[in-house]
């Protein structure tokens, strides 16, 4: 595909279907058989479910989707943005309460849900009176459904859109408290999928794995497989990895290291029992023999990782970005490697510099800004417009070396962001707790605690039952797994606040 | 049953089947990844002919959990 010739989404799902009509695009597993959509097919669908947003409003209509990918989620998505709407995926995993604010907060109209997040739609209704109109993605007669909407609605002569109108508002964890809607424009996502060359060609088959309202699957699984006209594949379920590997063949993955580790230590379990099968082999037992590639991203990979992949024969490439960049400000490809200690090398048209430690970019791709939310928005910028990354590092040869993070996120190593503000503020009403402080160990989300003197006896008690109730209105990835109990306080700074960093002995470990 | 959960669970941890408990706590003890619990899962539905329903599994923290969760959904 010419990429010369994009510039907004509307262009690629065109283009695409003119340039590879019968190919088929998405592939999914639909009980025992498997549902494929060709490009030119997919598009007939979008501009349907676009026909049908027409006459939800005169303006563009904000449609939020609550789901997993598969090939429903994708038309619809497409169908929002096509014809110049706006589409608003949310984390299906949010408490209902969170998923009502992240809605309102973007001014949601209409809803696309999943049919087993059904359950939610009590709440969103309550909490959500701007929705107008609830579509379900499979077949159903309680409600308006996807289906309905296929066989119904005509497909719409698209209007022409704007590449800098906002395409897609994605919310990312905010660093004190509540999450923010990043408004990703056209230009951004259609610059951050076109921002390498020759990553893929028509016969590739992505397995997308990776949750699809993050930026790294929504651009380099789903908008990458349409540039490059391959066909993407649906993992159906984190459970069922393995199985559809085998099942699909998969010649390219994006994956966070977490998931990389996971399948590499599994490979190394199978050839612990079979110590005579070559490490290439027990390799390509697992990920098949088609597997040409992998991509990581999300967050921090090992150098050691990228080695083992290596002995087996498989790129295990990095790349570096965030949601606010659509997300990739550095890439890496099997001709240009990163070398396990940078994090890759800067995209095309990304402009990126440090300024008192700090990584500042500048591209093509960078956010429109945080929906309704200024003031966030220029705490990102500079004064002359460079985006701050809130990551330490520096530059050398074009390529990104990291080496702390100004901003207090925990990043796991399964891509997820972790506020531990956010979590902390969940303690605010316990009258017997002095501090606490929510950090990472080992990779996982530990809280430490100081309680007042006078409630030392029952402190262990009160810590476990309020973690328990934290945990359960968080998603599971954002759940604090280990706790410690202190019984002096925390080390402060001048000013009296907790400081991050504490140097002295942690506090007794609970569990 | 049991045998056959710790030994699909070696392929997670570095440990003999021997060495996993009953009442070993997955995350505290074993230091299984969410994805490794999940990935687990998919592993026992092909072992044990079910079907695992994610939501189901908030109360599984240990090895006999997953047993007697097993359990309740081949009864």
């Amino acid at each position: 595909m010419e990429t010369a010739q994009l510039h907004t989404l509307q262009d690629l799902a065109v283009l695409s279907a003119e340039e590879r009509p019968d190919k088929v695009w998405l592939r999914e597993k639909a009980g025992k058989e498997i549902a494929e959509k060709t490009f030119a097919d997919f598009l007939e669908d979008s501009r349907r479910v676009a026909s049908f947003l027409r006459r939800q409003g005169d303006a563009a209509v904000h449609a939020g989707l609550v789901g997993t990918a598969g090939i429903a989620y994708i038309t619809c998505l497409f169908g929002t943005v096509i014809d110049g709407n706006v589409a608003v995926p949310i984390d299906p995993q949010l408490s209902p309460d969170e998923i009502a604010d992240n809605l309102n907060r973007a001014d949601v109209t209409v809803l696309f849900f999943d049919a087993r997040f059904r359950p939610l739609l009590e709440t969103l209704r309550r909490s959500c009176p701007q929705i107008a109109a609830f579509v379900c993605l499979s077949p159903t007669e309680d409600e308006l459904s996807l289906q309905t909407i296929l066989a119904q609605e005509s497909p719409a002569e698209l209007r022409p859109v704007e590449a800098q109108s906002c395409a897609c508002i994605l919310y990312t964890s905010g660093t004190t408290g509540k999450s923010k809607g990043v408004m990703l424009s056209h230009a951004n996502l259609v610059d951050n999928a076109c921002c390498c060359d020759n990553e893929g060609s028509d016969s590739d088959v992505l397995l997308s794995v990776l949750p699809i309202h993050h930026a790294y699957c929504l651009t380099c699984d789903v908008l990458l497989s349409m540039r490059y006209g391959a066909t993407l594949c649906i993992n159906d379920s984190p459970m069922r990895l393995m199985q559809n590997i085998k099942l699909f063949r998969p010649t390219m993955l994006l994956l966070v290291p977490l998931i990389a580790e996971t399948i590499y230590r599994r490979i190394m379990a199978e050839k612990k029992k079979n110590p005579l099968i070559p490490l290439r082999l027990a390799g390509r037992a697992v990920f098949g023999k088609d597997l040409r590639v992998i991509f990581c991203g999300g967050a921090y990979l090992s150098p050691e990782l990228q080695k083992a992949y290596a002995k087996m024969g498989i790129p295990l490439l990095q790349g570096y970005g965030m949601t606010e960049c659509s997300p990739r400000i550095t890439s890496s490809s099997e001709a240009d490697p990163s070398t396990g200690e940078d994090v890759g090398r800067v995209v095309k048209n990304c402009q990126v510099k440090i300024e008192d430690g700090e990584i500042l970019t500048k591209s093509p791709s960078v956010m429109l800004g945080y929906y309704h939310n200024d003031e966030a928005t220029r705490e990102m910028f500079t004064d002359d417009g460079w985006l701050k990354t809130g990551d330490l590092g520096y530059v050398k040869d074009q390529r990104i070396y990291i080496t702390g993070r100004r901003k207090n996120l925990i990043i796991l190593a399964n891509g997820e962001n972790v506020s531990p503000e956010e979590l902390e503020n969940r303690f605010a009403g316990c009258d017997w707790l002095a501090e606490v402080l929510v950090y990472s160990e080992d990779d996982q989300i530990t809280a430490e605690v100081y309680p007042f003197p006078e409630y030392a006896s029952r402190a262990e008690e009160l810590f476990r039952k309020k973690v328990d109730e934290i945990n359960r209105a968080v998603p599971p990835a954002r759940r604090i797994v280990r706790l410690r109990l202190r019984d002096t306080e925390f080390e402060k700074t001048t000013s009296r606040k907790v400081k991050r960093a504490q140097s002295g002995e942690k506090g007794r470990l609970l569990n | 049953m049991l045998e056959k959960i710790r030994e699909i669970m070696t392929r997670y941890v570095d440990l003999e089947p021997e060495e996993i408990r009953e009442d070993s706590r997955l995350v505290e003890d074993l230091a299984l990844t969410s994805f490794a619990i999940m990935s687990m899962m998919g592993d026992f539905e092909e072992e044990f002919g079910i079907t695992v329903d994610t939501s189901e599994l908030t109360d599984v923290h240990t090895v006999g959990d997953i047993a007697a969760y097993i359990r309740s959904k081949q009864a």
